[in-house]
């Protein structure tokens, strides 16, 4: 029981948050600079979403996610288990709480939101958002009547020796080598006899990572097996105006790599896009889209512009960017998903009700004091 | 326990099945690379009765000779639709200056067609041996489709009719 109280007191060290919270700083600002070379988003996944940040990739250091887990357990541990519970401390306790609500919603933040693009032309519809930065490998069988299932593996699946195994899918696939930026460029030389598709006559030059991540085009090599005469090598990369498509039974299968898409629980149909520009420029003023949400049977109709984004449910949808080529509107969507979303709104009003009650608490003894 | 828990949980969709409607695709067939690396088209089309049809290869759909002109269909992500962009790599290829947009679009001729509305235009360096360049940019509801005849400067130009009715003649094609 001692030695429990000890580890309790020891966890709950004030000196810990101390300590972590300078290290966030030095993360804070080594990631602020760092962004210039590595680009926001590779800045943001080596500083602050890392468990782990590599000096030189020899020395380890604690990520933020780390750093942020440390507070988070530090808080926890003095919340529950190491507060005094006398009415004085109670502004103390209920600011407390608000931080590791704070961290709560953090941590919801880290794992369960997305963000990504919608992209819907004039007239058609479509629920299919497109991460920013995330690639995929999918497989869309098209043998179903109505729909087409498309069974899809994460980028965890991107890497050399990775095996690609479904029960619904006929047959297996080996990951020969994944580039995270390439393009295709005319085979010189021997074609082997393995490669199939693209392959035969084209390779994947592998090409720098862009800072700007939404700018890599996806490569990768895969061995395809299971499949009789169309086994062998292909290679694939994002955007590919040709799709690679399989002959299995009762119909075809199309693979590609293409940024993570997930499908929203709700279709979006673009009514019409429009868009004012400055008098006498073509510089955009504003844009907004009137769009129909269609679900479960039911149609809403909406107004999506640049300062008014639509919220259903955890999902917002902001009127991001739009192209149009005189023959038709496309209007793009940046759809964010966030089950935290409501935690800092909450933390903060409870952060500053612990600090004012705690204001309030202490006045007759700063009073006293003074007197 | 929570937090192990949440984070152990987190990686549960490394795999997601979900089905799209079919009507994603409607009215826009894809072209079909086999194992052979032959490309199946998914138009059809009427070729000009100076036109010799070669084999299609890579990203070519469809492929033509006339005289030493080279003509192809080619058909890539909406990605690769930008008019200005694609408009000054082509004129790079014959060195020639860029324009800026409004100059692409000034260049252009706006033609109507059964698959829909295109982009024309025909690009000429005189003083390129290859300074020919007919260009059409059509973009569907998933896709962009290109078409480009590229060669000598006079004998290119002087094929823009045949051209035309080339893209006019553009189908989609019909399985039976």
């Amino acid at each position: 029981m001692t030695e429990l109280k000890t580890w309790v007191r020891r966890l709950s060290s004030p000196s810990i948050i101390y300590y972590s919270l300078f290290w966030l700083m030095i993360l804070l600002f080594w990631g602020t600079v760092a962004q210039k070379d590595l680009g926001l988003y590779q800045a943001q996944e080596t500083f602050f979403s890392s468990w782990v940040l590599w000096l030189g990739d020899v020395v380890p250091t604690p990520g933020g996610r780390l750093t942020m887990l440390v507070i988070t357990l530090n808080l926890t541990m003095k919340l529950f288990f190491a507060s005094r519970l006398h009415w004085k401390g109670w502004g103390i306790l209920i600011t407390h709480f608000g931080a590791w609500l704070l961290m709560l919603g953090g941590l919801l933040t880290a794992y369960f939101s997305s963000e990504g693009n919608l992209v819907v032309v004039e007239g058609g519809r479509s629920n299919l958002v497109e991460d920013y930065h995330l690639n995929e490998i999918a497989f869309i069988d098209t043998r179903p009547v109505l729909e087409n299932q498309v069974i899809s593996f994460s980028g965890k699946y991107l890497r050399k020796g990775a095996e690609l195994r479904h029960p619904e899918l006929p047959f297996e696939v080996e990951v020969l080598d994944v580039m995270v930026n390439t393009t295709p460029v005319k085979k010189i030389g021997v074609v082997s006899e393995e490669e199939r598709g693209m392959a035969r006559r084209f390779d994947l030059a592998k090409l720098p990572r862009d800072p700007q991540s939404e700018r890599n085009r996806g490569g990768v090599r895969l061995r395809i097996s299971g499949l009789g005469d169309q086994d062998g090598v292909y290679a694939l990369f994002s955007g590919m105006g040709v799709p690679q498509i399989f002959n299995v039974e009762g119909g075809e299968i199309e693979i590609g790599i293409r940024r993570r898409t997930s499908p929203l629980p709700f279709e979006v149909k673009l009514i019409d896009f429009e868009r004012q520009v400055h008098p006498g420029t073509r510089m955009p003023k504003s844009f907004k889209s009137e769009v129909l949400i269609l679900r479960e049977g039911t149609k809403t109709q909406a107004t999506i512009s640049m300062n008014k984004p639509l919220r259903i449910n955890e999902y917002t949808l902001f009127q991001s960017s739009f192209s149009e080529d005189g023959i038709r509107e496309t209007s793009i969507f940046a759809v964010v998903e966030n089950h935290g979303r409501i935690f800092p709104y909450i933390s903060s009003i409870i952060i500053c009700l612990g600090i004012g009650l705690h204001l309030v608490l202490q006045l007759p003894s700063l009073i006293r004091r003074v007197g | 326990m929570v937090l192990s828990s949440v984070i152990s949980g987190c990686g549960s969709d490394d795999i997601k099945i979900y089905r799209v409607p079919k009507h994603e695709d409607a009215g826009s067939p894809k072209p079909v690379q086999k194992e052979n690396g032959h490309v199946h088209r998914p138009f059809d089309y009427d070729v000009p009765s100076e036109w010799n049809e070669q084999e299609a290869s890579g990203m070519r759909l469809a492929s033509f000779k006339a005289g030493n002109v080279d003509i192809s269909l080619v058909r890539l992500g909406l990605a690769g639709g930008d008019l200005t962009q694609n408009v000054n790599r082509w004129r790079g290829q014959i060195e020639l200056s860029h324009l800026d947009q409004d100059g692409v679009l000034k260049a252009a001729e706006k033609i109507s067609v059964p698959l829909g509305n295109y982009y024309l235009w025909a690009i000429e360096n005189p003083e390129h041996s290859q300074g020919g360049m007919l260009a059409a940019i059509l973009r569907q509801k998933d896709a962009v489709l290109f078409i480009k005849a590229w060669g000598g400067p006079v004998e290119t130009l002087a094929l823009k009719s045949e051209f035309k009715e080339f893209i006019a003649s553009l189908r989609v094609h019909r399985h039976d």
